[in-house]
């Protein structure tokens, strides 16, 4: 009996040690069983979808606290966007989210699908919401790292190189002339996990094009004639012909997170407080709505505290306010939560509305996009006034009889200065770029409009002059500092008064 | 290799038919003054016979038919061999008193015992009565000051925590420094199972915890690379052997009984001043509190007015005179501890087979009301010689472990020794008794300091429970092929049950609705290895003892984590009734596979070299870099064989030794990106959604760290082996260790993991060991030992200079890794200074905050331990001193204790400020009278002013026993009782920290060195008594 044990003791050991190679069955052994090492590639599109429209982060900190008030949509007390000041994570926050999710997202995406011939369309619309995150990346902060980013995982490239802007444009352009090209409406693609077209291939080329007029006309004023072609090349490739090939892309009703409105989770979480909110609405913003009798005034602003949307009586907040006039928040508008700041309200990641003022600013500049500036012009109005509908109906939409009288009153400037129909083209744009501060930055870099009263604070960082760009994460001197330092040293101080290359 | 075990495998299975006749023999053994030798082994060389001699010195046992060869050695005397002719079967032994390091046998890697003098290495070594004779819960901690180089510092969480073992210095930032314990051939779990950290938490125990000391016969170090090198990527941070007590053959039944109950009194330092109550200034008047609301809101603040016995308002609501009514809160709030423990040990053989059957039982009731300990420990060792060839050994050990009430340390909610510590004088802690509310939460004796829970009620709710049940066992075979070659199978396993539960107590003040958290888990490793060895002479003086081996490590890890919020029905604690929060599944499993070798060759008896290599395949590490290989190369001297010493010199050898061993093992899993939905939702616009998992970029490079040692040794000894010493150098040095890297976020991520830490450890390690007196009767030996660690940190990574391990909780002092500093260098906040480093003061004269400075280290370079043993006819009496210095301390107990107005140094200035004269900022004079409240207050912001040499001397352990003669117990069933008194922590002799105790690290992490409103250390006295039947 105890032999026998021995026997199987014995046999048991040295069969143990001489089965199986030194390292066999390893690689099996360490895969986690519990959690998923090969993507669902259509999950991920969806969410890379999402992604683009930016998280909390970069919307509360960099859109909502920065760019939206620099640009006087909205004002604080004390807002870096209002004051000038700086404020690290703030300044930061779209450079760090950018990268960690939306970019990641989409590298880590492509480098799964990239070789496999039925996912073709679906690398092109990764190519075009890639252009659509780093051109707000660079337009922001300027050079960042774009051909070497996102490869920490595929390539280990920890410390990438920053670009020049110049390089980055002309990527931009490429990329979206080439996936514009390569998308094909006789190839699969993704069905509904598209949230953007529901992969209606033609409306994607549609956006590959318009998505070219925004990168080439911000280069009107640094190389004008490279700005032209891509502009009349858009046009001719086809651009966003009416409301229905807006780029909207829709949220959820909760619970916060990922899926709901980034704007409106924190604001309306942390901020709005029954009224109470820090940041409200700009002064710069509501006169210029109520002098012009605007009737959208009524769906964007409402006074939270009453529920009050009457356009008689909003009010906005001065950006260089100390505190508030009569001492009373809740007498300043808000959002309106039940349109615009609701959680499940839509992004307009790119309007059809925004689209006509490019080409009226391209017509107005005598370049060839096959229309007048005029038509650009009201087609842009009456398009931005109609789009507001995808905010739902708890407040009436603006009627045609409304746009005309409005138009009416603001007619095209035909025989105004260029400078003049300029102005009024990108004024109208900045209405249509609420919530998109970072766009509505970029273009009031560009062309100077609408003309904005500076806000000359001792706590600014700027001498009272309006921002123009924004200043780099600061892990980036840890992390990357020599390539940051080579940056820094071909743009300028990484202040916010160093103007970037197409700002020159 | 795998074939050759194969082979070797069915050779054994074929062999085991034939079974020898055996011959009993029967013998004595006695030293000079023939007097029986207890316990002196006999082997019969080359084969699996052996005996124990029992109380008077007598064996039996079988041995082969014909002429044999029995070893016969003992602890103290001198080896000896004796030859026994086909025809002798009775046989008497003389052996002579030896100094004992000498002709040691000692436990080396794998078990494989060893004579200490062919040795190329350090190793150290601890007996088993070394462990009893002042009991520790935690084995861990039984190695304090014992052994040279061995530095260990535990946590103040009460003797069911962790310990903190660190030999000859930290290794890697990012492991946890700590040695791999192996109990009877089998690595065994010491994971931590938490611990407390700038925001709190509880220590929730190690591994170390599960043992009992009465089944311990010896622990051995194995302090450097050479040493460890068998271990390969195990081997890093040294190696614990721990080898249990086994059964004596041929000694008949036995029974062993030991009962012992310890004492455990609280030792409170606070020393806060008793002149001024509870206030703050008003209008630059110091002035009591009169609102009950503000009175609770600051009811640390003693900066009120001087004491006058007038009526004044109580944290409790009640008009008392105003005086001091709270110098001992901390004795008046902590209990007298108690330790019970018994152990029951049945042993007992025959000539082939002997056992040890023992029953171990724990008892501890914390100082800290209503925290309490218990442990049952069951363990069995089976010995049989199953033939002259074949030899098996098992060992079983069950054991039980169960925790309530574990303390919460530094800034948790409910550590109760928080408002303890800083109650002002003017409050007498059972005011606040009565911890409940009307609705039976928590009271409100607090105001706003909601995460400051009423003592009384944190310990009398339920918080936490653990319960910890294992199983270590193993089983050896040993098969002799021939009378030099053998071949040995080994198989052990530690299997862990484990379940942990952390409640939120209904209504308690920062969260009423409270919590449940509850995970259970398991771990378990398994091992099973082969070896083939050979060992005899290979030519004419030239010996060989050489084995290869082959080992499989499977660790396996599974456990559920739930928790809930809200009790639904109030005060009924348990998961079904909460909202359920979280569910988590917690799972790994992973490999390692190795071959080994080892070959000690030795010529005559004066030259050894040993040389061991171990290669290493990892089943968590990628397929194109799983394996290392990690070598070793000693050498040992003898010198006083070959050249002739001066009389007074008796033995001479020197040794040196290299090896190359890893630790940190990459996790399973780390290698490929997963996914999962992101903060949990999983679509949107009923989309499924799925993203990148994590910041961190998987590194398929990542390999363990790597530890390489150098060491030289001189071991000697003088006077016919009355003094004997024992002197090491050695440099350790750490490459490629792994760091948590921060990367560009433009890469898409956050942090990587790279190999690219350096660190160096530099010492020196002496000990010596005198037996200065030594007659029939009474006798004296003296033991010391010395060590000295110089570590440094020579890079982090690429583009960091300083990484954090941890920061305090107030005055912003952290504890940091920078190159170019000693490991855990603690960094603190100087006074602002002007270009000439003169202080610079703000104009209204109060100090400013100026840069981050380093201030010391955590961890206390020089070590030492002083024992003392003397006997006299039946009583012995040992007095154990032990003394750390060079290491510094952050306490924020003392800086709270200034900025509260606390401390004793704060009653300067109360009554017409503090007159201070400098300059401001822009150089200009600032001469000005300060109030005592913003003198010390501002002096209380520069941090480093709280930093204090945590060097001392302690009068460690005290122990008083007396045998009972043997006469005496001639007509009783007793064979031998003992009677012991001890005391530990009995006096401390020197220190330099005010209101703590310079031990009063709340961490066991990296982060040593940093302390905050901790329990108070104990006293313990206690009695054991021993018999045997």
């Amino acid at each position: 009996m105890k032999n026998k044990f021995i026997k199987i003791f014995c046999i048991t050991i040295v069969g143990a040690m001489t089965l199986t190679s030194c390292d066999k069955g390893f690689e099996e052994m360490n895969k986690n069983p519990n959690a998923l090492t090969d993507p669902a590639v259509k999950s991920m599109f969806t969410l890379a979808e999402i992604y683009v429209d930016g998280q909390d982060y970069s919307n509360t900190r960099g859109n909502n606290g920065y760019a939206g008030q620099i640009v006087q949509h909205f004002a604080s007390l004390g807002g870096p966007g209002s004051k000038y000041t700086y404020v690290a994570e703030y300044s930061g926050s779209l450079f760090g989210e950018s990268y960690g999710k939306g970019l990641n997202q989409i590298f880590q995406l492509m480098s799964v699908v990239k070789d496999a011939p039925e996912n073709s369309n679906m690398v092109q619309a990764l190519r075009i919401m890639k252009v659509l995150m780093f051109q707000k990346l660079t337009d922001t902060y300027g050079e960042v790292p774009y051909f070497e980013a996102g490869k920490g995982y595929n390539g280990n490239v920890f410390t990438p190189k920053y670009d020049t802007q110049e390089a980055i444009y002309n990527d931009l352009l490429k990329e979206l002339d080439e996936a514009g090209d390569a998308l094909d409406a006789g190839k699969g693609f993704v069905g509904a996990a598209d949230l953007y077209y529901q992969s209606d291939v033609s409306q994607w080329k549609k956006l590959a094009n318009s998505l070219m007029l925004r990168v080439a006309m911000r280069l009107s004023k640094v190389n004008p004639a490279k700005a032209q072609q891509y502009v009349e090349k858009a046009v001719a490739k086809g651009v966003f012909t009416s409301n229905d090939d807006s780029l909207v892309l829709q949220h959820d009703a909760g619970p916060a997170g990922v899926r709901t409105n980034p704007i409106t989770s924190s604001w309306v979480r942390n901020d709005l407080n029954g009224g109470e909110a820090n940041i409200k609405f700009s002064k710069t913003f509501i006169d210029l709505l109520k002098n012009n009798n605007d009737p959208r005034l009524r769906i964007y602003a409402k006074l939270e505290a009453s529920g009050d949307n009457n356009p008689a009586n909003q009010q906005g907040l001065a950006n260089d306010a100390k505190e508030f006039p009569g001492g009373d928040k809740k007498l300043f508008s808000d959002p309106n939560t039940s349109t615009v700041l609701r959680l499940d309200a839509p992004t307009l990641l790119m309007s059809y509305a925004e689209v006509q003022f490019i080409l009226a600013e391209a017509a107005v500049k005598g370049w060839n996009v096959g229309g007048t500036a005029q038509k650009y012009y009201e087609d842009g109005v009456k398009g931005a006034m109609q789009e507001l509908t995808i905010f739902g109906d708890k407040v009436p939409a603006v009627s045609t009889a409304e746009y005309n009288t409005y138009i009416a009153a603001h007619a095209f400037k035909s025989a105004g200065t260029e400078a003049e129909k300029i102005e009024q083209i990108i004024t109208q744009k900045w209405i249509v770029l609420l919530f998109n501060g970072f766009e509505a930055f970029s273009e009031y870099r560009r062309t100077g409009f609408p003309v904005l009263v500076p806000v000359n604070d001792p706590i600014g960082e700027t001498k009272g002059t309006i921002p123009r760009r924004l200043i780099y994460d600061q892990s980036e001197l840890i992390t990357n500092a020599a390539n940051y330092k080579e940056a820094v040293s071909r743009q300028g101080l990484d202040v916010m008064t160093t103007r970037i290359w197409w700002d020159k | 290799m795998k074939r050759i075990l194969a082979v070797l495998g069915m050779v054994l299975f074929c062999s085991l038919g034939a079974v020898a006749q055996n011959r009993l023999i029967t013998g004595i053994v006695a030293d000079a003054e023939n007097k029986g030798v207890v316990a002196a082994s006999i082997e019969v060389q080359g084969k699996p016979f052996n005996a124990i001699t029992d109380a008077e010195g007598r064996f039996k046992m079988n041995v082969p038919e014909g002429k044999v060869t029995l070893n016969v050695s003992s602890i103290g005397f001198a080896s000896k061999q004796v030859v026994l002719q086909e025809n002798e079967n009775r046989v008497s032994v003389v052996l002579l008193e030896n100094t004992q390091e000498l002709k040691d046998v000692v436990v080396t890697s794998f078990g494989v015992k060893k004579q200490k003098k062919s040795l190329g290495y350090a190793v150290g070594e601890l007996k088993g009565d070394e462990l009893t004779k002042n009991k520790e819960i935690n084995l861990g901690n039984a190695l304090q000051g014992k052994i040279a180089g061995v530095n260990v510092s535990a946590p103040v969480s009460g003797p069911s925590g962790s310990s903190r073992v660190v030999i000859r210095g930290a290794t890697s930032a990012s492991g946890l420094n700590q040695p791999l314990y192996v109990v009877d051939g089998i690595p065994i779990d010491n994971s931590q199972q938490g611990n407390a950290n700038m925001w709190g938490g509880a220590d929730k125990g190690d591994g170390m915890s599960s043992f009992n000391p009465d089944d311990i016969a010896s622990m051995s170090v194995l302090k450097g690379s050479a040493a460890s090198a068998l271990y390969g990527y195990r081997g890093s941070n040294g190696v614990i052997l721990i080898t249990t007590k086994k059964g004596k053959a041929g000694t008949g039944l036995g029974v062993d009984f030991s009962t012992n109950s310890t004492f455990n009194t609280p030792a409170s330092l606070l020393n806060w001043q008793d002149q001024y109550g509870t206030g703050e200034p008003l209008n630059g008047v110091a002035t009591r509190y009169n609102n009950l609301q503000q009175l609770r809101d600051n009811y640390y603040n003693a900066w009120g007015d001087r004491y006058d016995g007038t009526p004044s308002l109580s944290l409790d609501g009640k008009n008392r005179p105003y005086q001091a009514y709270g110098n001992n809160n901390v004795e008046n709030f902590y209990r007298t501890g108690y330790s019970f423990s018994n152990t029951l040990a049945i042993s007992g053989g025959n000539e082939t087979t002997n056992f040890r059957l023992s029953f171990g039982n724990t008892k501890d009731e914390s100082i800290l009301p209503g925290t309490n300990f218990g442990r049952n420990n069951i363990a069995l060792n089976l010995n049989s010689a199953v033939n002259e060839k074949i030899s098996i050994e098992t060992n079983a050990q069950y054991i039980t472990e169960k925790s309530h009430n574990r303390p919460y340390l530094n800034d948790s909610p409910r550590n109760a020794s928080f408002p303890t510590t800083f109650l002002t004088p003017g409050t007498d802690i059972r005011w606040l008794s009565n911890g409940y509310d009307a609705n039976g939460g928590e009271a409100d004796y607090f105001g706003s300091n909601t995460y400051q829970t009423n003592p009384y009620f944190a310990t009398q709710q339920p918080l936490n429970d653990d319960l910890r049940k294992r199983f270590i066992g193993s089983a050896k075979v040993n098969y002799n092929i021939t009378d030099k070659i053998y071949a040995k199978g080994v198989i052990g396993i530690d299997d862990i049950n484990y379940e942990y539960t952390e409640i939120e107590p209904t209504g308690i003040n920062y969260n009423p609705g409270g919590s449940y958290e509850n995970r259970v888990e398991s771990r378990s490793e398994y091992n099973a290895s082969g070896y083939l060895g050979y060992k005899g002479d290979i030519a004419k003086n030239l010996s060989l003892d050489a084995f290869v081996g082959a080992n499989r490590q499977h660790n396996r890890y599974s456990g559920i984590k739930m928790k809930g919020n809200n009790f639904i029905v109030p005060f009924k604690y348990f998961y079904g009734n909460t909202q359920p929060d979280k569910t988590e599944k917690l799972f790994s499993e992973s490999e390692v596979n190795s071959l080994f070798y080892s070959a000690d060759i030795g010529y005559k008896d004066f030259l050894y070299v040993n040389l061991t290599g171990r290669e290493d395949w990892f089943s968590t590490l990628d397929p194109s870099n799983n394996s290392t290989f990690y070598p070793s190369v000693s050498t040992s001297f003898i010198y006083s064989e070959i050249i002739k010493l001066p009389e007074w010199m008796s033995y001479g050898k020197i040794r040196a030794g290299w090896g190359n061993v890893g630790g940190a093992l990459p996790d399973a899993y780390a290698l490929a990106l997963t996914y999962t939905a992101p903060d949990g939702q999983t679509d949107s616009q009923g989309q499924p959604i799925l993203g990148v998992n994590g910041e961190t970029v998987p590194n398929k490079f990542l390999k363990p760290y790597n530890v390489s040692t150098i060491e030289f040794g001189f071991e000697n000894t003088f006077f016919n082996n009355r003094v004997s010493t024992d002197l090491t150098f050695y440099q350790k040095k750490t490459t490629n260790d792994i760091t948590d890297a921060d990367i560009s976020q433009a890469s898409g991520y956050k942090t990587t993991k790279i190999n690219v830490g350096e660190i160096m450890n530099k010492g020196v390690e002496f000990a010596i060991n005198v037996k200065a007196i030594k007659t029939p009767v009474f006798s004296w030996s003296i033991g010391y030992n010395f060590a000295y660690n110089h570590s440094e940190v020579l890079n982090l990574s690429d583009n960091i200079t300083t990484k954090k391990l941890d920061d305090n909780r107030d005055g912003k002092a952290s504890v940091v890794l920078e190159k170019g500093q000693p490991f855990g260098t603690i960094k603190a906040y100087d006074y602002l200074r002007d270009a000439q480093g003169d202080i610079v003061l703000d104009t209204n004269g109060k100090f400013l905050r100026g840069n981050l400075i380093n201030v010391g280290q955590g961890v206390a370079p020089t070590a030492m331990g002083l024992s003392n043993d003397f006997s006299y006819k039946n009583f012995t009496l040992s007095i154990f001193v032990d003394a750390k210095f060079g290491g510094e301390i952050y306490s924020a107990t003392n800086q709270l204790g200034a900025r509260y107005g606390l401390s004793e140094e704060t009653l300067a200035g109360r009554e017409g400020g503090i007159v201070v004269s400098g300059k401001d900022i822009n150089g200009n004079p600032v001469n000005t009278t300060v109030s005592a409240y913003d003198y010390w207050r501002s002096y209380s912001d520069v941090s480093s002013n709280f930093v204090y040499d945590a060097d001392f001397v302690k009068l460690r352990a005290v122990s008083f026993s007396y045998n009972f003669p043997k006469a005496y117990l001639a007509k009783t069933p007793f064979q031998s009782i003992s009677l012991a008194f001890s005391a530990h922590n009995l006096w401390t002799i020197y220190d330099k920290v005010p209101n703590i105790d310079p031990e009063s690290n709340y961490s066991n992490s990296n982060a040593q060195g940093l302390e905050r409103a901790s329990m108070p250390l104990t006293r313990n006295y206690g009695v054991t008594l021993n018999v045997k039947f």
